[in-house]
């Protein structure tokens, strides 16, 4: 209240702890909820916080002087913004398996900061309260020695141990952190890039990559894993003593058979010999192998093991319900304020492509259902935007073979969005699919389109990092789409066979 | 005591509400018969299942029935499905049923019976499939409404029946009803000519299409725009044809009105009375219904 200054009081210190715990439990909310990471918007969300505490806890004299608000309240703040992005940014990294106490103190470190920052700065300032701060900064970091080091030694190094050794878990710690980064900036720069694009229009590049839901497969879980990947017996060898690390994959595919190929390597350079040995493996349904990987002679230190899986031939379906309706109907409709999806008992989920489960998300769109068809126009011209995206952490080869089967009455005139020249796609039929799809295709309803091996070598180079979004230019038939009905829905379908490389990695040291 | 007595006589004045109700459903309705359906249709619970399996039978029925006063003649069906996922032996036919008279209580139903079969839905896990059933059929609203004439209304003498805007809520068997008129008794030389004001009104969920387009609907072709939302309507007063502004109404917004008047004039002579009031609504009606079938896989 000094100069006759308004001080901030205890009512706008409370409206800031209020506001803060809204958006943080929100927050906790969809993460615990598993929907796609919020980190891009909410980044924002706690910045603006930042401004917000300012202007609610900080009064004008605090507010203008530079020193005191960098030097207390800007450093509080960043910590206690930092601390929800850090939970965020863990997602990436193997601390999923960390003890409930670790992951309870992350989350509540958050709020108690608000708290913190509500009580010094908020109402009566009192040298006192700085101690709450103080304590509560204390407890955390015993807390986080007593159960942080321990977890990740445990998670590390698959070993309980009676002591904390902080030197070997934060090399661990380092190892991770240092290997993840790059997948936690990749998407941040993928977000990023993609408002970029909503934002300038440029909306044949803007299709959501995301906007596709993965089919159930009646709960099968298909896809190749690498669980328990562990030292055997335990992470620290002696010196001379061989070392050795075991595996479990598994594996379901969608219906084709796939091959896969095992190799194991310490610190990228050293091949380590396979048990069982087998130049790969076939899995045609359910597989299941344990593989041990053994190291005779590695130097003295900490090694990384990696165990890469090369899987052939893995296959990804997906498929979109479109919804045409003649223009004059949906004109007439739209006029009398009718939502046309209301009229017809549809939601707009039901337009959203369903892609198999594996590494590959393949989504596509075909316009904001129903899309208008005029009759009267021979050929009526529309764009299917496909999205390809690597949601697995691994890597995508190379794409062998990628069809498209279109519904009787659309056909495939071209492509952008890929820099192939020449011909990228041809015309095929159902007997040029992989033979399990075969019998899912009919020649009479279908028109099968196949996209040729110069157009899928542009692919790969495309994808490493961030979604490829490419679109099939069509023509659509409109007395034939409709074929005699106030309106048609059929389905686009694509079949993509790929080879991908999987990667676990674990860690062991080598003492003397 | 009162406490029974005001029971006893709410009762009472609900039954004599009821009586009076029933005896001058007339004004309520403007026709013989009430609704606000042309045909009826739907289809049947089981039939498709909502779940079937890859490669299995998928029997559809749908039930019609014409609910409304007017017959049905050449009205076209369609069974619009997804032929990726279901085939199925016919999708379109013509379709004809009788409405309700005074002599059938009960109009033409009929069941539309259609073998269809589920394709292979491959590996996945099951597919959500849509099937839908469309009607288009031309349909005639007959409303006859007892509207009262006064040929003298400066008289102070006793009346038969007085002029009152009238309002009909109940419709007159058919998707387009007549829902409210407004008549005027306008005095001219030694008489009155009547007026009317008549709002019409699209009572169900379908669309209305000129009755020589409304096939088109159903077996997705363009309908002109002039060809939409257009009703043919002719109004007569005991058997004399009005004359009004317009012979076509447009339903672009769901309703629309009509001005009509008598050419000649009525003399003053002839008193108050009652005569019936005709509108004849001539259109085409089309309605889609749709189904979600599940078909699993059998993996």
């Amino acid at each position: 209240m000094a100069n006759g200054t308004r001080h901030t009081g205890r009512g706008s210190a409370w409206l800031f702890i209020l506001i803060w715990l809204v958006i943080f439990l929100f927050d906790i909310r969809i993460r615990i909820r598993g929907g796609i990471p919020l980190h891009f918007p909410f980044l924002f969300v706690y910045l603006l916080l930042i401004f917000l505490a300012r202007v609610l806890l900080l009064d004008e004299s605090e507010r203008h002087s530079s020193s005191h608000y960098i030097r207390e309240f800007g450093i509080i703040s960043l910590i206690s913004f930092i601390a929800p992005m850090a939970n965020s940014l863990f997602q990436y990294l193997p601390f999923n398996e960390l003890t409930v106490a670790f992951v309870a103190l992350i989350i509540a470190f958050s709020p108690a900061w608000a708290i913190y920052l509500g009580i010094v700065f908020g109402g009566e300032r009192s040298r006192y309260t700085r101690w709450i701060g103080f304590v509560l900064f204390l407890f955390w970091i015993v807390a986080t020695s007593l159960f942080f080091f321990n977890d990740i030694q445990a998670i590390g190094f698959n070993a309980i141990y009676p002591g904390v050794y902080p030197p070997l878990a934060m090399e661990y710690v380092w190892d991770v952190m240092v290997d993840n980064a790059g997948d936690a900036w990749n998407f941040v720069g993928d977000q990023f890039t993609f408002m970029w694009d909503v934002f300038w229009g440029r909306i044949e590049y803007a299709i959501d990559p995301h906007k596709a839901k993965v089919d159930e497969m009646n709960k099968r879980k298909v896809g190749v894993f690498v669980e328990e990947l562990k030292p055997i017996p335990t992470s620290i060898f002696t010196e001379g003593m061989p070392v050795s690390i075991e595996g479990r994959i598994k594996a379901d595919v969608v219906d084709n058979e796939v091959t896969l190929k095992i190799d194991c390597k310490a610190d990228d350079k050293i091949d380590g010999e396979l048990y069982p040995l087998k130049e790969s493996w076939k899995v045609v349904r359910l597989f299941d192998e344990r593989i041990d990987c053994n190291f005779p002679n590695l130097e003295l230190g900490s090694h990384k093991i990696k165990l890469n899986v090369n899987i052939e031939n893995f296959k990804t379906l997906s498929y979109l319900r479109g919804f045409f309706l003649n223009q004059n109907t949906l004109f007439e409709l739209r006029r009398q304020g009718k939502d046309p999806l209301k009229v017809y008992n549809f939601f707009s989920s039901d337009f959203i492509a369903v892609y198999t489960p594996g590494p590959l998300r393949v989504s596509m769109d075909i316009g904001s259902p129903p899309v208008g068809l005029d009759a009267d126009e021979s050929r009526v011209s529309l764009k299917l935007d496909v999205g390809l995206t690597n949601i697995w952490s691994g890597q995508l080869k190379t794409i062998k073979e990628m069809f498209f089967v279109m519904p009787k009455g659309f056909t495939v005139t071209g492509i952008s969005g890929l820099q192939g020249e020449g011909r990228i796609i041809k015309k095929v039929t159902c007997l040029d699919l992989p033979q399990e799809d075969r019998n899912l295709c009919d020649d009479s309803l279908e028109k099968v389109y196949e996209i040729t091996g110069e157009g899928l070598g542009v692919l790969p180079e495309n994808l490493e990092g961030k979604p490829v979004v490419f679109s099939l230019r069509v023509e659509g038939d409109a007395e034939e789409i409709l074929k005699d009905q106030p309106y048609t829905t059929n389905f686009f379908k694509t079949t993509t066979i790929y080879d991908y490389e999987l990667s676990e990695k674990t860690q062991v040291v080598v003492k003397k | 005591m009162s406490r029974i007595f005001s029971s006893k006589k709410s009762v009472f004045l609900t039954i004599l509400f009821l009586f009076v109700l029933s005896c001058t459903s007339d004004i309520f309705s403007g026709s013989e018969f009430t609704g606000s359906k042309g045909l009826n249709f739907y289809f049947d619970n089981n039939a498709p299942p909502a779940y079937v399996y890859e490669e299995s039978a998928v029997p559809i029925r749908i039930f019609v029935e014409n609910t409304g006063a007017s017959n049905v003649v050449n009205g076209v069906y369609s069974l619009g499905i997804e032929e990726q996922y279901i085939k199925v032996d016919k999708k379109t036919d013509t379709i004809n049923l009788k409405g309700k008279s005074l002599e059938r209580p009960y109009g033409d139903q009929t069941q539309i019976i259609v073998e269809g079969k589920a394709k292979s839905v491959g590996s996945q896990e099951g597919i959500n499939s849509v099937l839908s059933f469309s009607l288009c059929y031309p349909y005639e609203t007959k409303a006859n409404i007892i509207t009262c004439i006064d040929s003298n209304p400066s008289s102070k003498e006793k009346k038969v029946c007085t002029v009152n805007p009238q309002s009909f809520s109940a419709g007159q068997a058919a998707p387009i009803g007549v829902t409210n008129i407004v008549p005027r008794m306008i005095i001219e030389k030694n008489g009155v000519r009547p007026q009317y004001i008549i709002t019409i009104k699209n009572l169900d969920k379908g669309e209305i299409i000129s009755s020589d387009y409304v096939n088109y609907f159903c077996t997705g072709k363009s309908i002109p725009t002039e060809q939409q939302n257009v009703i043919d309507v002719e109004v007569s007063l005991s058997d004399e044809k009005l004359v009004c502004n317009k012979n076509k109404l447009n339903l672009k917004d769901g309703s629309d009105e009509l001005f009509c008047e008598l050419q000649r004039i009525i003399p003053s002579v002839e008193g108050s009375y009652n005569s019936p009031l005709t509108v004849k609504l001539s259109y085409g009606y089309a309605q889609t219904i749709t189904k979600k079938i599940r078909i699993e896989s059998k993996n």
